[in-house]
């Protein structure tokens, strides 16, 4: 969108500068949406609430759609967590997780599980992986002492019996597989949405 | 003083309940807004503030559309317009529609169970 007023066109650049610095997380595409619709509605603001001069009308416009660190780190968070809903990618999830923690008490501690959950997930894809490297270091393990570990054991007391053996790694990989996708739909149950009446 | 003071905070607790009501609603007026006719994000606020006093931070708007599209219940489109700058419009899915006609009749059913509430002699 091109102004008349050389000030206005400085103001709707370092507005624009913010906005890209907000949404630089998100995919191109969505970059484009969002920035397009944020045009669309500085446009119709501006059109429809005349302050005088172009550059009262678009600090007025700008004024009333917000502060884009505000709404925005809104809609990227709600983006990022979408994309990594459904692309199932880990660095996507990574990010959406860390945009999505501290918008809330509540919904931190939600996505603060969620996270654990991951890393549980990515334990048992490493330990699945290494079992076969180091087969007397990992694996299932219980004893008549109440032990009961799945993992990396460095001491391994007398009487202790390893059940799953090499089939350690495939039941692992499927446990892994699991856990990331079903907390990966679980995010999706996750409420996101603020709104300021 | 005191009663001055508490007539205060009893208005405060109004008002906050207010805005939580408000919150709790807007995705129910949206969807019926846009039930009504296609919109795009500005106009969608004017009928917001029109029809229900609604006076959201405009904003704010953007993300709650951007949930109830994730959630299919609503689609958008952009739409080429003269002025060289298109308009993003949102429209109603078949599953948006299903899903208003339970939402209107629950408001329906909590509706009548609160105005018998309130009918009921003290």
């Amino acid at each position: 969108m091109k102004l008349h007023s050389e000030n206005a066109n400085k103001i709707l650049a370092l507005y624009y500068k913010r906005v890209y610095q907000i949404i630089k997380p998100l995919a191109e595409a969505d970059r484009q949406e969002i920035t397009m619709e944020l045009t669309s509605h500085i446009y119709e603001s501006m059109a429809r609430n005349p302050q005088g001069d172009e550059v009262t009308t678009l600090l007025y416009a700008l004024e009333k759609l917000g502060e884009p660190d505000t709404f925005l780190y809104d809609v990227v968070a709600e983006r990022k967590l979408h994309q990594a809903r459904k692309t199932f990618n880990p660095i996507h999830l990574a990010s959406a997780l860390a945009l999505n923690i501290g918008r809330g008490f509540a919904k931190s501690l939600l996505f603060f599980v969620v996270g654990v959950v991951y890393i549980v997930s990515f334990a048992c894809g490493g330990v699945a992986v290494l079992k076969p490297i180091f087969p007397n270091k990992i694996g299932l393990y219980t004893n008549s002492n109440g032990l009961f570990a799945a993992g990396w054991i460095t001491n391994i007391a007398p009487g202790t019996t390893e059940w799953l053996g090499l089939w350690f790694s495939p039941v692992f990989i499927i446990l892994a597989v699991l856990l990331y996708v079903i907390n990966t739909l679980l995010l999706k149950l996750i409420p996101t949405t603020k709104t300021t009446i | 003083m005191y009663i001055a003071l508490l007539c205060t905070m009893n208005m405060i607790f109004v008002d906050k309940w207010k805005s939580q009501v408000k919150k709790g609603v807007l995705e129910y007026i949206i969807l019926i807004l846009l039930h009504e006719t296609e919109l795009y994000g500005y106009e969608l606020l004017d009928k917001l503030k029109e029809t229900t006093g609604y006076d959201v931070a405009e904003g704010t708007i953007y993300p709650l559309l951007n949930r109830l599209k994730d959630e299919q219940l609503i689609t958008s489109y952009w739409k080429e317009m003269d002025s060289g700058v298109p308009r993003k419009y949102y429209k109603m899915t078949e599953e948006g529609i299903a899903i208003l006609a339970h939402m209107q009749a629950y408001w329906l059913e909590l509706n009548n169970n609160i105005l018998s509430l309130n009918k009921k002699p003290q």
